[in-house]
C-alpha cells in the first residue's frame, strides 16, 4: 500500500491499519535499533530500547501533532532511553583517553577486518554518550547536521564540536586497542 | 565562489568534524571549503589523510537490520483496529421454545373456544330474526333485487 506521507501513515496506524503500522516499523525500526546498538554496545538492550521507543510512539499516535517530524521524535525518544540506561550503568566508567595521537599511525592498518568492526563498535559504545550519539547519527546513519542537532536538542555548532571530539577520541581509542 | 570566504582554520575544523568529504560539510560552507582545499591542497593534506582513515573505518561498519522477531514484536505492540461489533440475537433456547409453546396453546384454546361461540351466535341470531318474522335468506334476495 502506498502512503502519501508520514502523517498519512501515522493517522492510519493510529486507527489500527496493519499496513500503516508495518510501514512505520519497516521505515524506522532499523535506524532506532542501530542508534541504540551503537550507543549501548549490547544487542539485547538495544532491542529493549527499540521496543520501548515504539511503544511510546504507538501511545503518542492518536494525539500526534501534524507539524512534528516523526523520525526526529522517534530518534529523540530512543536516544533519551539510551542515555537513561547508560546513566544506570554506574559500574562502567569511561577511561579518559588521550586525544592527541600520532597522525601517521593508521588504526585501520593495525587491525584486521573483523577486529576492526568489533573494535569500532566497542569504541563507539564507550565514547562519552553525546559524542557517541553525534557520531552515530551523522557519520553512521547519514542524518543531516540540522536533523542530528534537533534529535540531540543541541545547536549545530555544539553538534560539530561533539563530532570533532568523537572522531579524535575514537581514533585514540582504536590506536590504543591496536597497540595493546 | 572563491576560497577567500573561508579561513584555513575553519576548513580544518570542518574536516575534523565531518571527515574528508566536503559533500558532508554544512551546505552553507561546502563550496567555499572545497575551493579552499583545491587552491591550497598542501595545507590540508595531513588532516585529510587522517580523516580519510577514520571515514574508511566508519564506512566499513555493517548496517544493522531489524531482526524478524523484533519486527513482529513491534507490530504486535501497535494499536489494534477497533473490533466491529456484530449484533446477534443470542437468546436462551427456552425463550423461543416457550414462545412457540404459548402460541400453540393460545391458538388451540382460541379455536376450541371461539368456534362454538360463533356457531351459537349465528344460531341465536337466526332464532331472533325468525322470531321476528324475518326470513334472512328472503331478506337478502330482496336487498339484491333493490340494488
Amino acid at each position: 500500500m502506498a502512503f502519501s506521507s508520514d502523517l498519512d501513515r501515522i493517522t492510519r496506524a493510529a486507527a489500527g491499519d496493519p499496513a500503516a503500522v508495518s510501514s512505520l516499523v519497516d521505515r524506522y525500526s532499523s535506524g532506532v535499533l542501530a542508534l541504540a546498538t551503537r550507543m549501548l554496545g549490547d544487542a539485547s538492550e538495544a532491542e529493549d530500547v527499540t521496543q520501548e521507543t515504539f511503544l511510546r510512539a504507538w501511545k503518542a499516535l492518536p494525539g500526534w501533532e501534524p507539524r512534528a517530524k516523526f523520525s526526529t521524535w522517534l530518534h529523540r525518544v530512543a536516544l533519551n532511553l539510551c542515555y537513561d540506561r547508560l546513566r544506570k550503568r554506574r559500574e562502567v566508567t569511561m577511561e579518559i583517553l588521550p586525544e592527541r595521537t600520532d597522525p601517521a599511525m593508521n588504526p585501520a592498518e593495525l587491525l584486521d577486518q573483523s577486529q576492526r568492526v568489533r573494535a569500532v563498535e566497542d569504541a563507539i559504545s564507550h565514547l562519552p554518550e553525546r559524542q557517541a550519539a553525534a557520531l552515530t547519527l551523522c557519520a553512521l546513519q547519514g542524518h543531516s547536521q540540522a536533523e542530528a542537532a534537533d534529535i540531540m536538542d543541541v545547536s549545530v555548532e555544539a553538534l560539530e564540536s561533539l563530532l570533532a571530539r568523537a572522531r579524535r577520541t575514537l581514533r585514540a581509542s582504536l590506536l590504543e586497542r591496536a597497540a595493546s | 565562489m572563491s576560497g577567500q570566504m573561508i579561513s584555513d582554520a575553519r576548513v580544518l575544523a570542518l574536516i575534523e568534524a565531518y571527515g574528508a568529504d566536503p559533500d558532508i560539510f554544512p551546505e552553507a560552507e561546502r563550496v567555499a571549503a572545497r575551493a579552499r582545499m583545491t587552491d591550497h591542497p598542501e595545507r590540508f593534506a595531513p588532516a585529510l589523510e587522517a580523516a580519510r582513515q577514520m571515514d574508511a573505518l566508519l564506512g566499513g561498519m555493517p548496517e544493522i537490520a531489524t531482526p524478524g522477531h523484533l519486527r513482529s514484536a513491534l507490530i504486535a505492540s501497535a494499536p489494534q483496529p477497533a473490533p466491529v461489533r456484530k449484533f446477534s440475537w443470542k437468546l436462551p433456547v427456552w425463550i423461543p421454545a416457550g414462545a412457540l409453546a404459548s402460541l400453540t396453546v393460545g391458538l388451540f384454546a382460541g379455536m376450541s373456544v371461539a368456534q362454538p361461540a360463533t356457531t351459537q351466535d349465528e344460531q341465536a341470531e337466526a332464532a331472533v330474526y325468525a322470531s321476528l318474522g324475518f326470513d334472512t335468506y328472503t331478506l337478502d334476495l330482496e336487498e339484491e333485487a333493490l340494488q
